[in-house]
């Protein structure tokens, strides 16, 4: 008993080990966000301090981050909606029909380093004038989300019984009727896995905001990029606009871990 | 009138023919059992009569109609497979009204209908439990209650007890006979149990390597097989083969092989005379064999001894060649023991050693 007792607290003690590293920084981002500029920079670092709301404040009214913010939700619902609309019947036909090389095409584009497709992309939106349009970074992102949903479903679409899908065409439907009323609500953990990804990905994207989006588009990531000027730099508003970027990952990832684990693996091992 | 007709069906993957030239006609309200080993091109001919896998070439007809290029849903069929198939994220109701609500029959109409095909199989207490909520014996009986609810013109079944153990096997087989006789519909059944294939089928068809070998009745399959394949195939524990060459002894064809030689009954004489040196197979269900203390043409060597409590079956040697005689329950010799058996010739089969076909 008390050797599983203390395997338990050994075990504990590796998890806090290995994850320390990780979250120091979390810890250090969240608490500077309420700190004023001179504590942040103080030397040795002040743990017990008398938070402030300046920064988010600084944040949202001067610097206008709800704009920003609203941008960022824009971009990343929409490429995900539309990745979603796209590639979960593309993920079925390939999964159905065995079109594995056609996958593999796709996730071809995925591989392809994003830096590739920026400069014809800067070309091509500057022509057709789309520069600094929702539409534009909608399809720039939907790069990384596409592929990303089509490959995680077709890994799921493949751990279904088929016979599901032939019941359901015996029993009245077309192949789209069944794809709808039977693949589509049996697929809702897949679902969530690739698009809670697609919109992590999306959400996070640098470069491709950066070359593409201008005042009217700008993301959340560039907003912060933007607070780094030759004066000085911002600290306090860095991190609380930090915070405000990865809360929505973060928050996303506690709600959906069970099932990102379950749609990543799906496949790997019948259930 | 329901009638089903399969004409000239081919289906290749790749350079595989997996069923060659297959021809059925199927009257109303008969039960077919199509039965033969894995990888025969039962289940595939299956999947393509319900529209599931394309043929390569051939003709399909329900009540005179050419389905050929139907979709699945157009062709009036219900099916019910292995694994069951049951929607999981739907309830034992959700189930069985699916295709009713498919085709927009009205509430009450579907409410009345599932709750009926409920009570003919005995789930009335299960309609709003999930699938994973269910034993596999009931699981069944949804799949089974879900086709039946769709009033279809013939019943596809692929395998449907193979995935349950033997006791409820047993007992599911003996309802979906009952079900077929109150219900009456043309029903087409996919197995490789040959059991199934002897108590369920009005005729049964034997499949071997996509072609059908015979189709008959279930009694003349058992006492008239067509072929070796056919005769092995069905019968527990299977027939037995004994290679032999006809000769002439003492002016009596007789059937020679090492340890063994029977004489010919008078009335194959004229079939066989002209085969005379020749290679054949003999065969001999365990049953016909008797185990004759006084007989002295045949003398066995007793290797395994296995009681079934019903009846003893017997794995014997005669010469180099197996034999698996059924004894009586009482009867236990023991291991190493010579015996004497004779053969019931008049249930004997001849075969032809280079092609299997039957001659007697």
């Amino acid at each position: 008993m008390n050797n599983k007792k203390m395997s338990n607290y050994l075990w504990y003690l590796l998890v806090i080990l290995v994850a320390a590293p990780f979250l120091f920084p979390l810890l250090w981002i969240v608490l500077a966000s309420f700190k004023t500029q001179s504590q942040i920079v103080t030397s040795p670092p002040l743990w017990i301090f008398t938070p402030t709301l300046e920064n988010y404040k600084s944040v949202f009214v001067d610097q206008q981050f709800s704009k920003f913010l609203f941008n960022s939700s824009v971009i990343a619902i929409g490429s995900t909606v539309l990745s979603l609309i796209i590639g979960l019947p593309a993920a079925y036909t390939i999964s159905r029909y065995k079109q594995k090389v056609l996958g593999v095409f796709i996730l071809l584009a995925r591989l392809m380093p994003g830096i590739a497709y920026l400069i014809p992309w800067f070309m091509l939106f500057t022509k057709l004038g789309m520069v600094d349009t929702y539409s534009a970074l909608i399809a720039s992102h939907m790069l990384v989300g596409l592929p990303f949903i089509v490959w995680v479903m077709v890994n799921y679409f493949d751990g279904l019984p088929h016979e599901l899908v032939e019941a359901a065409q015996v029993d009245g439907c077309t192949l789209q009727g069944a794809f709808m009323k039977i693949v589509l609500p049996l697929s809702g953990p897949g679902i969530l896995t690739a698009s809670t990804l697609a919109f992590l990905f999306s959400w996070n994207n640098f470069m491709f905001s950066l070359v593409l989006s201008s005042e009217r588009t700008k993301t959340l990531p560039i907003a912060i990029y933007n607070f780094v000027s030759y004066a000085e730099v911002s600290w306090g508003s860095v991190m609380a606009a930090t915070v405000v970027i990865i809360l929505p990952a973060i928050i996303l990832t506690m709600i959906f871990q069970r099932y990102i684990i379950k749609g990543l693996t799906a496949g790997a091992v019948k259930g | 009138m329901i009638k089903v007709v399969c004409e000239h069906v081919f289906k290749k993957f790749g350079s595989v023919i997996a069923v060659n030239d297959f021809n059925l006609e199927i009257n109303d309200k008969e039960f077919i059992v199509i039965v033969g080993p894995s990888g025969c091109g039962k289940s595939t001919s299956l999947r393509m009569l319900a529209g599931l896998e394309e043929q390569t070439s051939g003709e399909f007809y329900i009540s005179g109609q050419r389905v050929t290029d139907k979709q699945p849903r157009d062709r009036n069929i219900a099916m019910v497979f292995q694994n069951y198939a049951l929607y999981p994220h739907m309830n034992v109701y959700g189930n069985m009204a699916f295709s009713l609500k498919i085709q927009g029959v009205d509430k009450q109409e579907i409410d009345r209908r599932v709750k009926e095909a409920a009570e003919i199989l005995d789930i009335s207490q299960y309609l709003d439990r999930k699938p994973k909520e269910l034993s596999g014996g009931q699981r069944q009986r949804v799949a089974l209650g879900r086709a039946i609810i769709r009033e279809p013109a013939v019943f596809l079944m692929d395998e449907p007890l193979s995935n349950l153990d033997a006791k409820l096997r047993v007992q599911m087989r003996t309802e979906i006979s009952k079900l077929h006789r109150r219900l009456g519909a043309t029903t087409i059944y996919v197995t490789h149990d040959q059991i199934e294939a002897m108590t369920m089928a009005d005729r049964i068809v034997v499949m071997k390597d996509g072609i059908i070998q015979q189709i008959a009745d279930p009694q003349t399959v058992y006492d008239k097989p067509v072929n070796q394949f056919v005769a092995s195939f069905m019968g527990m524990p299977p027939m037995n083969f004994l290679e032999c060459s006809i000769k002439e002894q003492d002016g009596k064809l007789m059937f020679i092989s090492e340890d063994l030689s029977i004489t010919l009954p008078e009335n194959w004489v004229s079939y066989l005379a002209g085969m005379k040196g020749q290679q054949i197979n003999l065969g001999i269900r365990p049953e016909n064999i008797v185990v004759d203390s006084s007989a002295h043409n045949i003398q066995a060597k007793v290797e395994v001894v296995e009681p079934l409590g019903s009846e003893t079956l017997l794995h014997l040697r005669v010469g180099g060649q197996g034999l698996v005689v059924k004894a009586g329950p009482d009867y236990k010799p023991s291991v190493g023991e010579m015996i004497g058996i004779t053969f019931e010739m008049n249930k004997a089969h001849v075969f032809s050693k280079e092609t299997g076909i039957t001659i007697i």
